[in-house]
């Protein structure tokens, strides 16, 4: 609080001042002069953490809004823009980006490839470059969970499919190493032609009991997911998704990382980041925690009485601690 | 400028494109759409407070059914007629549930995609005419007894519920022909295809035979002649919201002849009567989150039937020798329109509570000379609020509540109550117990309906006379008719067994019917000209059902099924105003029935099907030959066989199959001659060669 003194004083100075119109003049001039500055002064902020969102997705949002708010908590400046827009940043002062989603990850190589970088992806990306200031942050789960999620969901299916490209062989590979492992019988359906898609699908839900997507834009995508999940529905055949929005959509269950999660262990890894002198540690990081989502009606239409998710959630816990 | 423009459109394309694969990289951060939402589920057997059952698109498919009512054989206690139509009308392919159905089958709601078909004025939906390609059709599901809370008004007896494929089921090129005997011809073509987030398919398709053969040999004059353009589009305006849009357009030929009633004083002639149909709908199924959901919808209906004729000369001799013989002009032609518009919310508060309400307005609109004399015109506005609640008490308890109020212009408000208690004992066996009412609300005929026949009488010198006048009113409309009513309780079983290979589905049943409608012909305000008889529909009677059902789907291997049902039935009537009709109502469905269908896929190549019917004998309402003891249809027995070959040519399939029906004895599944058991029309052996391309 300033004092009664001061305060009176600071009253009466403008009123003395604009007596004069030449005052007056210098007032505006000044004004003008300090508006100018304040643009010309915020133009140059420097924003230390800037995050480019490849679309506007609830998921990259949430991730986002979850970092810009650990950030700003912790007296980061940040700034939020879509990968489009990274042309309009200001390149001055020391900057690290956060991408989230390959397609702002290559705006951010095309706009500016030296840049310090944590790319946050939904699965290892071939061909990418790491140096100490250019890491990934990886959410998707360890392949075994989606085993184990199965497993937990109802210890009574053990025929499980999957589809898989060129572009998911390794996770397919990983899926049935994790499946031999818990007793689980699956069967990989390559798709080497898009437009053999529709008749592959109807052999794997066909012969197995569980349908397992992979993270595999090719087969698994916004358009795709309606002709598998209303095919899958038609033989009565559940469908594991890997997202949320999956389950959303018509999958009976998924495990992946809440966007909560992917954006506390960007912040994590960020601070570490800070802490060591602006580098980080790692060339690949990867999430913790797991979150299960459960379509109640579309199991309840199955016929498919699922256990609750805390119980899903121990039970993958139980078995991965297992020796 | 024009000449860079193509470059120009390629280059968007190619970068459109281009970012639409980069894009599609992340695929866990997608927004999906949401597919099954909860107004497509099906309810489960297990979960669900009423009988259901089901027919999927591979039963359908390894029937080689041509028409709709063939597949629904195939569900216990559903009965399929082929009227020749013994009042001179168009004939009707007729399907019912536990009897008391005459050609309209009045007793019995059907929908597609929930939207309600029946026909306004007299009820009943024309099999041969509808507008659906069927193989366009998902899965028809049908419930066995009352289920208005769900379904709305109508849903009397049993509810159809025909569910067409999503748009984007069915990219690509379909084109499917049928040939043979009977003159069958049926040709269906079909392209489907997406833009962005817009799948599409629009279906052509006709359906020709020349109908049944008369039993004395020959071809009855029943030849159906049919075509239909149908298209349905679905938008996925995001990942929550999903606007569907479909139409029809279509027109049948039906030939028509008086054929039974000789005696009868007003003889139709053989001619053809044409019906025009077309639909739109739109739908609106929004996702607020996973917690609640609404779907919007609104459709519209139209129908046309032409059907100008004069009569065959009438001798009226009998009454005055006097009198010349004389002709009507008739104009039986009609148009109905039905406006629906309905809203419904679903709500999960939580994993346990499923609730659901929704609130919908019809108006229902008819034009006919001939069925609404004298003003030609009569239409019905209905508002219905209903409503549903399940509560899954724990994991062995779930108590399943529904309503319907429902007001219609002419009738009192009306309340239908539903409700049912399920126990799991685990995972596959489940009891039911349930109890439900519904009502019928009155067709716009049966309410306000009145025909009115008149003539000009000549003398046998030509003469006219002024007091000779020939005046009948056929239907004279009863003002204070009610709602048909029907009371069901139930105690179903329905078990999983053989690691969920095998469902069998069992129920005992007692339903109670009141305040029926028929058409007594008596006596009403007679005229100078008019001798005061004419037909007056009225809430005369009332009759018990009760029953035993069993249904069995089997899936033996991947490539083998076995799909049964059975059904036990015995209607009783005791409330007998007039002669015969209580018989009527107790002959109107065979004792017993089952059917069962078996399929086996030998190869990638080759499969094949067996369906076999069984039938005791029974008279339709309005075909029963008034003989104690002999009801008209007889013991039948059906055989159907199916078998097929698949083609692999590069990315096209082709597939050829050989269908066969009816290989035993003929039979009658409707009329009889009048006041004899003696079959007008049978049905015979058909075959016919079925060739289906599909280019994706």
């Amino acid at each position: 609080m300033l004092s009664p003194r001061i305060q009176s004083g600071l009253r009466a100075l403008p009123e003395q001042f604009l007596r004069s119109w030449k005052r007056r003049t210098a007032v505006f001039a000044i004004l003008m002069a300090l508006l100018y500055g304040h643009s010309a002064i915020q133009a140059e902020i420097t924003y230390h953490v800037v995050i480019v969102t490849s679309s506007d997705t609830g998921y990259q949002k949430s991730i986002a809004s979850r970092i810009h708010t650990n950030l700003e908590g912790a007296g980061t400046r940040t700034m939020t823009i879509a990968a489009d827009d990274i042309a309009s940043t200001s390149r001055n002062g020391k900057t690290l980006y956060v991408t989230i989603g390959n397609y702002a990850t290559q705006k951010l190589n095309d706009f500016d490839r030296a840049s310090m970088v944590l790319r946050i992806s939904d699965r290892v990306q071939p061909g990418r470059t790491y140096t100490s200031t250019k890491a990934d942050l990886i959410t998707a789960q360890p392949d075994c969970r989606h085993i184990l999620l199965i497993r937990s969901l109802n210890p009574e299916w053990t025929a499980v499919g999957v589809l898989s490209s060129v572009g998911s062989a390794d996770e397919a590979a990983a899926l049935t190493r994790c499946a031999i492992r818990y007793n689980v019988n699956l069967q990989v359906y390559a798709i080497t032609d898009k437009s053999d898609l529709l008749k592959t699908l109807e052999t794997a839900v066909r012969n197995n009991e569980v349908l397992l997507a992979v993270n595999d834009p090719d087969i698994f995508n916004r358009h795709s997911v309606k002709n598998i999940l209303l095919t899958a529905y038609r033989h009565r055949k559940p469908v594991i998704g890997y997202s949320d929005s999956f389950v959303q959509a018509g999958a009976i269950a998924a495990v992946y990382t809440s966007p909560d999660s992917a954006g506390d262990r960007a912040t994590e890894i960020l601070s570490e980041f800070f802490r060591n002198s602006w580098q980080f540690s790692r060339k690949i990081y990867r999430t913790d925690n797991l979150s299960i989502s459960v379509n109640k009606q579309v199991a309840a239409s199955l016929d498919l009485d699922l256990p609750g998710v805390e119980s899903v959630r121990s039970s993958i816990t139980r078995m991965e601690e297992a020796p | 400028m024009t000449e860079h423009f193509p470059r120009t459109l390629f280059a968007i394309l190619v970068l459109l494109v281009t970012a639409g694969q980069a894009c599609a990289a992340d695929a866990s951060y997608t927004d999906m759409p949401v597919v099954l939402s909860q107004d497509t589920l099906e309810k489960a057997p297990s979960r669900s407070p009423v009988a259901i059952s089901s027919v999927d698109r591979d039963m359908i498919e390894a029937s080689g059914a041509r028409t709709i009512p063939e597949v629904l054989r195939l569900i216990p206690g559903i009965v399929v007629g082929h009227s020749v139509n013994d009042f001179g009308d168009k004939p009707l392919l007729v399907v019912a549930y536990h009897g008391h159905s005459d050609q309209f089958s009045k007793q019995m709601n059907v929908l597609i995609d929930g939207r309600s078909i029946y026909e306004p004025l007299l009820g009943g939906v024309n099999w041969y005419n509808i507008p659906i390609a069927i193989d366009d059709i998902e899965r028809i599901e049908v419930t066995r007894g009352p289920n208005a809370a769900t379904f709305g008004s109508n849903s009397f007896q049993a509810v159809i519920n025909i569910i067409t494929r999503h748009a984007s089921e069915d990219p690509g090129h379909f084109a499917k022909v049928n040939v043979g005997n009977h003159d069958i011809f049926d040709a269906t073509y079909r392209y489907g295809g997406n833009s962005g987030d817009l799948d599409y398919r629009v279906t052509l398709s006709t359906v020709n035979d020349n109908g049944q053969d008369r039993d004395e040999g020959g071809n009855a004059n029943d030849d159906v002649n049919s075509g239909l353009i149908d298209y349905r589009l679905d938008y996925q305006i995001n990942p929550k919201n999903l606007l569907t849009y479909q139409g029809s357009f279509g027109r049948t030929r039906q030939q028509a002849e008086q054929t039974l009633r000789p005696e009868t004083e007003i003889k139709k002639p053989q001619r053809e009567i044409n019906d025009t149909n077309a639909h739109q709908f739109l739908r609106l199924n929004s996702t607020v989150s996973s917690e609640q959901s609404f779907v919007v919808k609104y459709f519209f209906n139209y129908l046309e039937e032409e059907d100008v004729y004069t009569t065959l000369p009438i001798d009226p001799s009998a009454v005055d020798p006097i009198l010349d013989p004389f002709v009507l002009d008739i104009d039986a032609s009609y148009t109905s329109q039905r406006h629906n518009l309905e809203f419904t919310h679903f709500i999960n508060p939580d994993d346990a509570l499923h609730f659901v309400w929704g609130l919908s307005g019809q108006y229902d609109k008819v034009d006919s000379a001939r069925y609404l004399y004298p003003t030609g015109t009569s239409s019905r506005t209905t508002a219905r609020l209903f409503g549903n609640l399940v509560w899954d008490i724990n994991s062995h308890n779930t108590l399943d509540l529904g309503v319907l109020v429902e007001k219609s212009e002419g009738t009192k408000t009306d309340v239908s109550p539903r409700i049912a208690y399920l126990y799991h004992f685990n995972d596959n066996h489940t009891v039911r117990l349930g109890a439900s009412q519904a009502v019928r609300t009155p067709f716009i005929f049966e309410q306000s309906g009145q025909v009115f026949d008149s003539a000009v009488l000549t003398a046998l010198d030509g003469a006219i006379d002024p007091a000779a006048t020939f005046e009948n009113f056929v239907y004279v409309p009863e003002n204070q008719l009610m709602t048909e009513k029907i009371t069901s309780i139930e105690l179903g079983y329905y078990g999983q067994y053989l690691q969920r290979k095998l469902s069998l589905s069992t129920r005992i049943f007692q339903d109670m019917l009141d305040e029926l409608i028929t058409d007594p012909f008596v006596p009403t305000i007679a005229t100078p000209d008019f001798d005061g008889l004419a037909f007056i529909f009225d809430n005369l009677h009332a009759t018990t059902v009760t029953g035993l059902e069993i249904e069995f789907d089997y899936t033996v291997t991947p490539s083998t099924r076995l799909f049964a049902s059975g059904a036990l039935l015995d209607i009783s009537s005791d409330d007998d105003p007039y002669v015969g009709k209580s018989r009527e109502y107790e002959e109107s469905a065979p004792d017993k029935s089952f059917s069962v269908l078996a399929t086996h896929d030998f190869n990638a190549k080759y499969s094949g099907s067996a369906s076999f019917f069984y039938y005791d004998d029974m008279s339709w309402m309005d075909a029963n030959p008034d003989i104690p003891g002999i009801r008209n249809t007889g013991i039948y027995r059906i055989l159907n066989l199916r078998f097929a070959r698949n083609f692999k040519l590069g990315d096209e399939r082709l597939s050829a199959a050989v269908v066969l029906q009816n290989l035993l004895d003929d039979y009658s599944d409707y009329d009889a001659i009048q006041n004899t058991p003696e079959p007008v029309v049978v049905q015979n052996p058909v075959a016919y060669l079925e060739l289906k391309l599909k280019i994706r």
